[in-house]
Order: C-alpha cells, then sequence, then structure tokens
C-alpha cells in the first residue's frame, strides 16, 4: 500500500493541511485586534517557516486522506494541536507548489494512514530571510482555522 | 532596589518605583508539554522607571508569557523543536522593555522552533513582526496598512537606531485601538 495511494499529481483545486503546535498558553493563531472589539484569530507566521533541516512546509492533501477514509483530524497528535487549511492555488500564486511526498521517511508515527496524504509546500528553501518572511505573511494570512484547538 | 519573584522572573527597579504592580491573569497554567519544574535561572527584568503603570502592567504580561515559554522543553513541536535560548530571551526583553508603552496592542509571543521566537502585534491590517533567531539576531518585519514598510534584518548594533521606528507603528496601532474605544 505504502507509495502507490498518493502518486496522483497534487491539482490547483485541491485543499491541504497543515497541524498547528498549540499548547496550553503558548499559541500559533494570533488575533488581529480590530474595530469594536470584533477580533479575528488566524495562525501565526511562524507556522510557515522553515526549521532546520526542512526542504519544505509538511502538509497533508485532503482528497488523499478522504481516500483513507479520514479527514483533518488525522492530523492532530496532541490534545491541543489544530489544523488549518490551504488551497492548493492559493500556494501557488504566492510563487511556491506542492508536491508529493507522501510516507516520508522522517516521522513519529510511519505507519499511520495520514502519510499516504503527506506533501511539501516547496520554493522556499532558495529565498532569502526577507522573501521567506513575506511568504510566510502571505501563507498565514490565507490559511483558514479548520481545527481550533481553543 | 526591590524584586519580585514570580515563576521564573524576578522583576526589578530602582528603589523609588513600587514593586507591587499588580499582575492580573497572572495564572500560569501548564500543559504535559512544558517543565512542570522550573529548570532555568530566573529571568532578570529591570522594568524601566519612566514607565507608567498600565505601561508597566502590559510589559509584566508580556514577560510572563516570555516566562512560559521558557519552560518548553526540547522536542516541544516534534524531536527538532529546540528550547528558547537565553540569548533570544534577553533580545526579547530588551525588545519589549524599549517598546513598552500605555495602552499598546497586545504583544503575542510566539516560539520557533529554532530556539528563537516571534514578537508580534495585529491591529487592523497593520502588523509587527520581530523574529528573533537562536542567536538574538532580529528580523523586523512591518506592515502598515496591508503596504510593507520593513523586512529586512536588523543588527544587534543598529536596534537603538531601529527602535524608534518600529516603535512609531506600534504607537499607531495603539492609536487606533484607542480611537475605536
Amino acid at each position: 500500500m505504502q507509495g502507490s495511494a498518493a502518486a496522483s499529481p497534487v491539482v490547483d483545486s485541491e485543499v491541504v493541511y497543515r497541524r498547528v503546535h498549540d499548547v496550553t498558553d503558548v499559541h500559533f493563531m494570533v488575533v488581529e485586534e480590530g474595530i469594536k472589539g470584533v477580533i479575528k484569530r488566524r495562525p501565526s507566521s511562524a507556522v510557515f517557516k522553515l526549521s532546520r533541516e526542512e526542504v519544505g512546509l509538511s502538509v497533508y492533501r485532503e482528497v488523499i486522506l478522504a481516500r483513507h477514509g479520514l479527514d483533518a483530524t488525522a492530523l492532530l497528535k496532541k490534545p491541543l494541536s489544530g489544523v488549518v487549511a490551504l488551497n492548493v492555488s492559493d500556494v501557488r500564486s504566492e510563487e511556491l507548489d506542492v508536491v508529493n511526498d507522501a510516507w516520508p521517511a522522517e516521522t513519529d508515527d510511519p505507519d499511520h494512514l495520514r502519510n499516504a496524504a503527506h506533501a511539501l509546500i516547496t520554493g522556499l528553501l532558495d529565498l532569502s530571510r526577507s522573501q521567506r518572511q513575506k511568504k510566510a505573511d502571505r501563507l498565514a494570512k490565507l490559511a483558514d482555522i479548520v481545527i481550533d484547538p481553543t | 532596589m526591590g524584586a519580585l519573584s514570580l515563576t521564573g522572573v524576578d522583576y526589578f527597579t530602582q528603589a523609588t518605583v513600587a514593586t507591587s504592580a499588580p499582575l492580573s491573569g497572572a495564572s500560569l497554567a501548564v500543559s504535559d508539554f512544558i517543565s512542570r519544574e522550573p529548570k532555568r535561572q530566573p529571568m532578570r527584568v529591570r522594568l524601566p522607571d519612566h514607565l507608567d503603570l498600565a505601561a508597566r502592567r502590559a510589559l509584566m504580561h508580556a514577560i510572563q508569557q516570555l516566562a512560559r515559554l521558557r519552560q518548553l522543553d526540547k522536542g516541544w513541536d516534534g524531536a527538532k523543536a529546540e528550547p528558547l535560548t537565553d540569548d533570544a530571551c534577553d533580545t526579547a526583553i530588551r525588545l519589549l522593555t524599549a517598546l513598552a508603552m500605555p495602552a499598546p496592542p497586545t504583544a503575542q509571543l510566539v516560539p520557533l522552533e529554532d530556539g528563537g521566537l516571534q514578537l508580534e502585534w495585529h491591529v487592523e491590517g497593520n502588523d509587527v513582526e520581530l523574529e528573533i533567531d537562536a542567536q538574538g539576531e532580529v528580523h523586523a518585519y512591518i506592515i502598515a496598512a496591508a503596504v510593507t514598510v520593513l523586512n529586512r534584518e536588523v543588527p544587534q548594533a543598529l536596534l537603538p537606531t531601529t527602535m524608534p521606528e518600529i516603535r512609531r507603528y506600534i504607537t499607531r496601532m495603539s492609536r487606533i485601538l484607542n480611537e475605536q474605544a
């Protein structure tokens, strides 16, 4: 089964999910203070920054998860993690790409079926720090909260 | 010099400044992912003498967020996630102190996997994000009315001259919020 389920190319109409770490009092969702108490919550740009040794941002393809009977909740690892969603077309409009990376080698739960849907947002690695910051900010503002830990 | 120790932070001021600023909302919940026992020396935070009570409260609230983040263990977000470094914390304290003002927008602190963190303020299409890396170096990113006005690294040596510019944008955010109030 491994290696065959996610062979289809990632198309613009797809949605991808990204896990957002969140523990008590340590949040990756930020609030935008607004008119008369209206507060908008969205992920921090930190959610879309590469850590050391990463070549792309880990995401999971909704269509492949569904093919395995899974949904966004399959990404949750800890009681307080959340999930945000991005349209692939939005990612590509930022001159980034989404590519298959099913069954990644380095994962702490290698047999979980969600790994069939694993993909990477690529194109950040070669950018300058300023360019990465701008892309991370754009992705954060394009993302929708699917599972909110609070 | 008076001192007040509260869960990993020693606040201290000059003798002329009261050290008993109320700490509303100071509950310090910890989760399974944060050390239950403090392992690190308390941070030493000098509260500037000129700050009024409101500014001091806002600063202390932000410092308490930082104290919580300091308790994150290695592996807090996957095996590679590092605890906050002392250099990053020191820079964060310097920035928060320099940017303290009455009625500021809420400072939001977000840890980074490399041991750094981000300080963020967001008000109606205006964003100030100060990324502090594990070495304590700062990258400033500011959007004013949806236009990027600053997006560059700010070496430590240039922080004193750049801070007024950053402060000006946070003051503008504060003004927006206060005009609405």
